[in-house]
């Protein structure tokens, strides 16, 4: 089980990497090479070589091992970093990426994509080309035996130790955080017996200098014992997240030894240490060459090899350095945990509730005041523990050079991106799952939206086309836009394709939004002819699909000839809200509250035909007992609460106005799942269930109603025409 | 604190005491100690270390670390008398010969 987690950090790391890698190679694309960037890429291909050496998966070690070759010429000057060079890296990245799939898959026995791969390495292998390489044998054969060769010395070549050899490490901060290295050696004792520890004083400053309060010793040490692997990682389990761990078999073979060393900062004075006890003098020596050198063949190559071990151990170093910063600013939480926390918290809030409904029963005073006290705290715990899992939207965000980039080549169109609001925060899993719809429209936008730069041309336009995403926040949701300048939607066609495809009469006179809202029913494509790019049966339906399973709306605006928005608006925690309680008859319903405008009594309004004029103005409204068909009470002041989804607003009328409430949203079963007005479900403080309005959908079917009364189409599952109840 | 008599011989100058507890609760504490000691040091650091009780990697870290002070300031530390708390520990890491060899033990 440490072992996947081991592994999902590794892909979770190699995925980050690669990211920024892809960023870094896009940035010198647009704005030349600088050395900033181009350290930022080896250091990247660097440290995912070295991680994914530690669990020998050797198809991502042999070849990033290349990449990392070239990548060494480019920064020492030897290969220029050019377009074609560019691109090569860019594809070397996006295959890095298939073999670490591969990993999180399980499935890293199996080459992804041999003939790729095949392909990739000929081209890398013909940069690094005659000065240095592998190769003696002449030029046709180079890539069939590359793959081969690396395996082989990276497989086989076991060393001669019959000991475990344990490798410590440790974040400066380990001692503040009340961890002592010194008992977690002593408790491998239990384990077996430590042989050829060394305490390695590792940067260790004369006591002028010394920070008394950070950790700078690292161990090497060899341990005999009977134990299996498991037993000796778990002794670092409490220390794991803040280390460096490298725990090696007895006889682990050779290429362990050698990702070791690279690891680490000073691989030249560890195989030093190393060769007093762990490895024999000769091995020390052979793990600080590279894999391909060793393998029997040629002592000519030897004076080129140690030349580049030598340029490369600098950048290793850097590497640690910049990694050590980075660690110390963030730590990385299993996100199970975050969830964890959010639970406890949502009971929190539920338990707080609780207690303070006795307060106010007791009328005592006192007691009220710390429970007040007490719910304002849990307040700021939960807005704190929320906002852990809110992350920029830059994180997707951040995919789109690439895509567009890709995209705007095949295409053969000229498309500038514009990226504002990254920095826009909002829940995690909503990241997770709003990538594919944003991608599904961006590619939509490009292959339809922005013309061709001749027709763009002649309609007066700049030859380059802007695509821009932006988000920002507004009233308690999240606003993500993609717009483009191209030509806009065509409202005919799309009412011709509705009419064809029995969506709507030809009778039916609709608002402009409506027309454009037919674009997300299913099936439906206006694209003349499909390229293979949008258009695949994948449809601006599923989109829509995705959005509203995260309670959140989509809608499209669009000027023919200028351009088209799509605008997706989301809520912004899917996990505990702020509610505003209503009651009809005895059942409690719970508004979000950011969607509440304001709350009138209806007694004093002119309504008929669910309109009521609100200060001259026309405001539909629902009564909630009649959409959830509750019997009639025989008086009683009603109320209207005024609720407010995007740019509509619409009226609920309910019996009593209950006050603010923080709601915990606990998912509805399947059985609910066809139920539109409502969207999930909380616990009272009195244990009571209570459920939470979907506003969005209640807007929608209040605004349809005044709209449409006729069209019995427009009407909700639950919502009978209101009428036939009252 | 002690007070080094400016007349006495190197030699029989009394050893500075460095007790109790050496970890982390008290590293700073500590750093500033040996900095005074070694200030008022002639010649030679010589910590007496009978008394010395529980240590931590910081301890250790701050051994090692004075060592490498007095080395620069040209006083070489000189480990009196350690504990057999001291003893074992640096015998695990290995550091009896680095600490502990030759003036001193």
């Amino acid at each position: 089980m440490d072992m996947d987690m081991a592994r999902d950090a590794l892909v979770q790391e190699a995925r980050e990497l690669l990211d920024a890698m892809e960023a870094a190679l896009l940035q010198i694309e647009a704005s030349g090479a600088d050395s900033e960037a181009i350290n930022a890429i080896f250091r990247a291909a660097h440290t995912i070589k070295g991680s994914a050496g530690l669990f020998a998966f050797n198809r991502i070690v042999s070849f990033t091992h290349i990449v990392e070759s070239v990548l060494d010429r480019v920064r020492t000057g030897k290969l220029p970093i050019d377009a074609p060079m560019l691109s090569l890296l860019l594809n070397c990245g996006d295959y890095i990426a298939q073999l670490v799939d591969a990993i999180a898959a399980r499935v890293e026995e199996v080459e992804p994509d041999p003939a790729r791969r095949a392909e990739l390495e000929e081209q890398l292998n013909q940069l690094l080309g005659e000065p240095a390489q592998t190769h003696a044998a002449p030029a046709p054969a180079p890539v069939a035996s590359a793959i081969p060769a690396a395996q082989t010395s990276v497989v086989e070549d076991p060393v001669n130790s019959p000991y475990w050899h344990l490798s410590l490490r440790f974040l400066p901060d380990v001692l503040r955080m009340g961890l002592d290295p010194l008992s977690f050696l002593q408790y491998l004792g239990n384990v077996g017996t430590l042989l050829n520890l060394r305490t390695l004083p590792e940067g260790l400053p004369p006591l002028a200098q010394l920070d008394p309060e950070q950790a700078y010793l690292g161990f090497e040490l060899d341990l005999q014992s009977e134990e299996d692997r498991a037993a000796i990682d778990g002794v670092f389990d409490f220390i794991r997240d803040d280390a460096s761990i490298v725990i090696l078999s007895p006889h682990a073979p050779m290429h362990e030894y050698r990702t070791l060393l690279a690891l680490r900062p000073d691989p030249q004075m560890l195989a030093e240490v190393l060769a007093q006890g762990t490895l024999t003098a000769d091995e020390a020596a052979r793990a600080l060459l590279p894999p391909e050198e060793t393998v029997e063949s040629v002592p000519v190559n030897a004076p080129v090899v140690m030349t580049e071990t030598a340029a490369k151990a600098p950048a290793a170093r850097q590497g640690e350095d910049k990694k050590g910063g980075y660690e110390q600013k963030f730590i990385k939480v299993e996100v199970s945990k975050l969830d964890l926390l959010i639970d406890l918290v949502g009971e929190l809030v539920i338990a707080g509730a609780g207690a303070s409904l006795i307060a106010n029963r007791r009328k005592d005073s006192q007691f009220e005041e710390a429970v007040q006290s007490i719910a304002e705290l849990v307040e700021h715990i939960r807005d704190a523990a929320l906002n852990l899992r809110m992350v920029p939207i830059g994180e997707v965000f951040q995919r789109f050079p690439r895509v567009v980039r890709d995209i705007s080549h095949e295409l053969g169109k000229e498309i500038d991106l514009v990226v504002t609001g990254a920095d826009t925060e909002l829940d995690k899993s909503m990241v997770e799952r709003l990538s594919d719809p944003l991608m599904h429209i961006v590619r939509n936008a490009m292959d339809h939206g922005i013309e061709a730069t001749e027709a763009r041309l002649a309609a007066g336009k700049p030859a380059a086309g802007t695509l821009r995403l932006n988000a920002f926040h507004e009233s308690g949701s999240i606003v993500i836009e993609v717009s483009d300048d191209g030509r806009g939607l065509n409202k005919a066609r799309i009412l011709a394709k509705a009419i064809e495809r029995g969506l709507v009469t030809a009778e039916q006179s609709l608002a402009e939004h409506e027309v454009f809202r037919l674009i997300f029913e299913a099936g439906f494509s206006t694209a003349e002819q499909v390229t293979n790019l949008s258009g695949r049966g994948v449809g601006m339906d599923v989109v829509k699909k995705n959005i509203e399973s995260l309670r959140g709306e989509v809608e499209m605006l669009s000027t023919e000839g200028a351009g088209t928005t799509v605008r997706i608006r989301l809520p912004l925690t899917l996990a505990i809200i702020d509610g505003f309680q209503v009651m009809v008859n005895e059942s409690i319903f719970v508004i979000p509250l950011d969607l509440v405008i304001e709350c009138i009594d209806l007694a004093g309004l002119d309504g008929h035909h669910d309109i009521v004029k609100l200060r001259g103005e026309p405001l539909p409204f629902i009564r909630l007992r009649e959409l959830f068909e509750l019997p009639r009470l025989e008086h009683g002041r009603e109320s209207l609460v005024v609720v407010q989804f995007g740019q509509q607003r619409a009226g609920l009328v309910v019996d009593r106005l209950l006050g603010e409430f923080q709601a915990v949203i606990k998912p509805l079963g399947e059985l609910f799942s066809r139920i539109k007005s409502i969207s999930g479900s909380t616990i009272l403080g009195d244990g009571k269930v209570a459920l939470i309005l979907d506003v969005a959908n209640l807007v929608h079917q209040a605004v349809q109603q005044q709209a449409a009364p006729q069209n019995s189409k427009a009407a909700g599952s639950l919502a009978s025409p209101q009428k036939s109840n009252g | 604190m002690d007070e080094p008599d400016a007349d006495t011989p190197p030699e029989s100058a009394r050893p500075h005491k460095l007790g109790g507890d050496i970890t982390i609760f008290r590293a700073t504490e500590l750093k500033d100690d040996l900095m005074q000691a070694l200030a008022v040091a002639d010649q030679y650091l010589d910590l007496d270390l009978a008394d010395v009780q529980e240590i931590d990697t910081a301890g250790v870290q701050l051994l090692l670390s004075t060592q490498l002070e007095a080395a620069v300031q040209q006083k070489p530390l000189r480990c009196l008398n350690p504990s057999p708390q001291l003893v074992a520990v640096l015998a695990m890491l290995n550091l009896t010969d680095r600490l502990l060899a030759g003036d001193g033990a």
